[in-house]
């Protein structure tokens, strides 16, 4: 094969070629160059700055100490990670996933062709989405008062016993899991019917005429067709799940209810750096370290989710 | 397209550049004029302080700024060191700022020229001697009871005589026991007993000897406190309800508390929840004997531009001006006793029935003992009052948990 020479270039052009990189497209870097300066400034540097304040045992103010990996050692061995971790997914079972479930079906049931009024549900199901949540914190702790609140003041009515809600362990996960479905709800189902109104309306009609039941069509039709939508849900919703803060911390005014029942993990983490949680002396080091451990933790679900969710889509193609 | 590109560079460029330069700090006043930046919370100030200020310093152009978690700013400020003001009012913590007390300036003879009680000048001492803050307003602790509720328990209504019949804590139980008998309570949590009684003391887990600090945690006053309180509450003499919690509020309007010992700042809460309850409250000396706990602090930065004008604003809100008008204004007890004799401010006050409720707590807010703050005393503190939470409704032994803690904060 005749070895062909290169045709000579266009004088212009070599000359741009030979430059380096950097300057020869400084234009186009410069107008990518907010985004890199933003995220190195709000993203690089403080996830570098992160690394370091966990070799560090540090109350914020004075010299910091080094300690080496004494925090990771604690993080494992102290047992107050592993409850809160406990915590967040007792919580997160009770609350996330029921409200999720709960969500898909509502939306299922309001996107029914002959339903009335459909923009006055989703407007009141989306309202404690933009309440106040230290508002809504309120008047959960105005409901639930051991023997002031409105429930045991009902349950007594009735002849039923009060229930020790914010003194017991199980009652007050139960009062922040019911804050969460409460607030968490209407996000949920405007998400699902957005998903839900993109399927084709023919496929209903078919599945009807060949007389499948409500819950055939939710099963067959529904859920298949959102998939992406149901993907999107479970992931956002089980990392929010596990960054619950607001809710257990205002409920129980930062002190993380009775034998500390409700501190998740993002409480733990707070209230090492010294804003809530007063009965932890702050060490912005730990607190730091417990930032990583909730990050192995996030990532070991993702995994879990990417893998359950993959399978399911493999089976149903 | 060909105009348009190096338009967009030359925009990305300045957006670039406004979002860096935003990022840095604008410290203006070019001509001469002494600019200084006061942050407080609201709360813990009179309602006209700018006023206050403009008067007496006009020569200062003084910003104030309402920060609610002034604690948290000023920290982070401290750590990066930008961005600090040069006046201060903070609450709580402040032995955590002792650490880099050498970053506030020293209010020695600021503190020496006024009259405050000296337990709160104590609180505001670091190890070495240093008066890094100055009070603004303390907490002297009160028995707050209602007038007809004890009439009704066959107890005095004055509060003399109240103080005199309920001397000790034995006595307090038994009013107690007394009230709990009618479905009434004058105790609204235990662990608020429980801080009086430290602080009538002396004792907050921490002792300062030869400006080493030592953990004295396991402690009979400790632990005295702890179980007594934790029998009042298992018991059932408590309403087991915080302070400032909307349970409290219902408690008080439902006339279920009828009595409780808190801190003179818990006035403003009193007045607020107990609205229809106006002239039926009182105020005494707290059974067993004179308890305050520290209030607000005011510090001036040592790295402010104007550091002699920032320690002479200091000493002006910790002086007895703007302590009269706290008082005055929004119940904020004053530390200066010159301000607990004037007739200007010990008034009687219609919601406690006509008593003067400044001077029946200005004997505790003299008499009270000083106590010594470690650093992590309010991390312990937070602790036992949370057990004492607990056990109300737990039912465990209050010595059982009484060592747990013990153990738990052995290596502090």
């Amino acid at each position: 094969m005749p070895r062909r020479t290169a045709r000579p270039a266009v004088p212009t052009t070599r000359r741009r070629a030979d430059q380096p990189a950097l300057r020869r497209y400084w234009r186009e870097y410069l107008a990518i160059s907010p985004f890199y300066v933003l995220f190195a400034v709000f993203g690089l540097f403080p996830l570098v700055f992160a690394l370091y304040l966990s070799t560090v045992s540090w109350d914020g103010l004075g010299e910091p100490d080094q300690v080496g990996l004494d925090q990771f050692t604690r993080l494992v061995s102290s047992g107050e990670f592993l409850d809160a971790l406990g915590n967040t997914v007792i919580i997160f079972l009770i609350a996330q996933v029921p409200v999720i479930l709960a969500a898909l079906g509502a939306a299922a049931l309001l996107s029914s062709p002959r339903l009335k009024g459909r923009g006055i549900y989703q407007t009141l199901f989306f309202l404690p989405q933009v309440t106040s949540i230290v508002a809504v914190a309120i008047v959960f702790q105005s409901l639930f008062s051991n023997e002031f609140g409105i429930i045991n003041t009902l349950l007594e009515a009735v002849g039923l016993g009060a229930v020790p809600w914010m003194t017991t362990a199980w009652g007050v996960r139960l009062v922040v899991a019911l804050m969460i479905f409460w607030r968490g709800f209407g996000y949920f189902v405007v998400i699902f019917l957005a998903g839900i109104a993109s399927i084709p309306p023919t496929l209903y009609e078919a599945a009807r005429l060949d007389g499948a039941g409500p819950w055939r069509i939710l099963r067959s039709i529904t859920v298949p067709m959102i998939w992406p939508t149901v993907l999107f849900v479970a992931v956002t919703g089980t990392i929010s799940g596990f960054q619950i803060f607001t809710e257990p911390q205002v409920l129980t005014n930062g002190l993380g209810g009775p034998d500390g029942s409700v501190v998740t993990l993002m409480f733990l983490q707070v209230g090492y750096m010294g804003t809530t949680l007063p009965t932890v002396a702050p060490d912005l080091g730990f607190a730091t370290t417990i930032g990583w451990g909730v990050f192995v933790v996030l990532v070991l679900l993702a995994l879990f989710n990417s893998r359950v969710i993959n399978g399911r889509r493999k089976e149903m193609s | 397209m060909r105009a348009a590109r190096p338009l967009a560079t030359t925009v990305a460029a300045l957006a670039t550049l406004g979002l860096v330069t935003a990022c840095g700090s604008t410290t203006g006043g070019g001509d001469g004029a002494v600019e200084l930046t006061l942050w407080a919370r609201g709360a813990s100030l009179p309602d006209d302080v700018q006023t206050l200020l403009d008067e007496e310093f006009p020569d200062y152009e003084i910003t104030v700024q309402d920060i609610p978690d002034v604690e948290d700013k000023l920290r982070a400020a401290l750590r990066s060191r930008s961005g600090l003001p040069d006046v201060v009012v903070m609450g709580g913590s402040l032995p955590s700022f002792f650490e880099v007390s050498d970053q506030f300036v020293d209010l020695s003879d600021e503190a020496a020229a006024g009259d405050a009680v000296d337990w709160a000048l104590e609180l505001g001492r670091d190890p070495e001697g240093r008066q890094v803050a100055l009070p603004t307003d303390i907490g002297p602790w009160g028995f707050f009871y209602r007038a007809d509720a004890l009439e009704e328990l066959g107890y005095p209504a004055e509060p003399e005589e109240v103080a005199a019949e309920v001397d000790t804590w034995d006595a307090y139980r038994e009013l107690a026991q007394q009230a709990a008998d009618e479905d009434v309570y004058v105790c609204d949590h235990a662990g608020q007993n429980y801080q009086a009684m430290l602080a009538q003391d002396g004792y907050a887990y921490f002792a300062l000897e030869d400006g080493q600090e030592s953990n004295v945690v396991d402690s009979p006053v400790s632990h005295d406190a702890f179980v007594g309180s934790a029998a009042l509450a298992q018991d059932g003499l408590c309403a087991n309800t915080e302070p400032y919690t909307p349970e409290f509020n219902a408690a008080l309007t439902q006339e279920k508390i009828v009595g409780f010992v808190g801190p003179a700042w818990e006035d403003g809460l009193l007045k607020s929840a107990g609205e229809q309850q106006a002239g039926d409250w009182r105020v005494t000396a707290v059974p067993g004997g004179a308890a305050a706990t520290g209030g607000s602090f005011v510090s001036a930065l040592a790295e402010s531009d104007h550091a002699d004008a920032a320690a002479e604003v200091a000493a002006f809100l910790g002086g007895p001006t703007s302590q009269k008008a706290g008082y005055l204004d929004k119940g904020l007890f004053p530390p200066s006793t010159q301000v607990h004799a004037d007739p200007d401010v010990a008034l009687p006050q219609d919601y406690y029935g006509g008593q003067d409720t400044l001077g029946a707590l200005a004997a505790t807010a003299v008499d009270a003992p000083v106590v010594y703050q470690g650093t992590e005393s309010s991390v312990v503190a937070a602790q036992f009052f949370v057990a004492l939470s607990d056990l109300a409704a737990s039912g465990d032994d209050p010595e059982t948990v009484y060592r747990s803690l013990v153990d738990a904060n052995s290596g502090r």
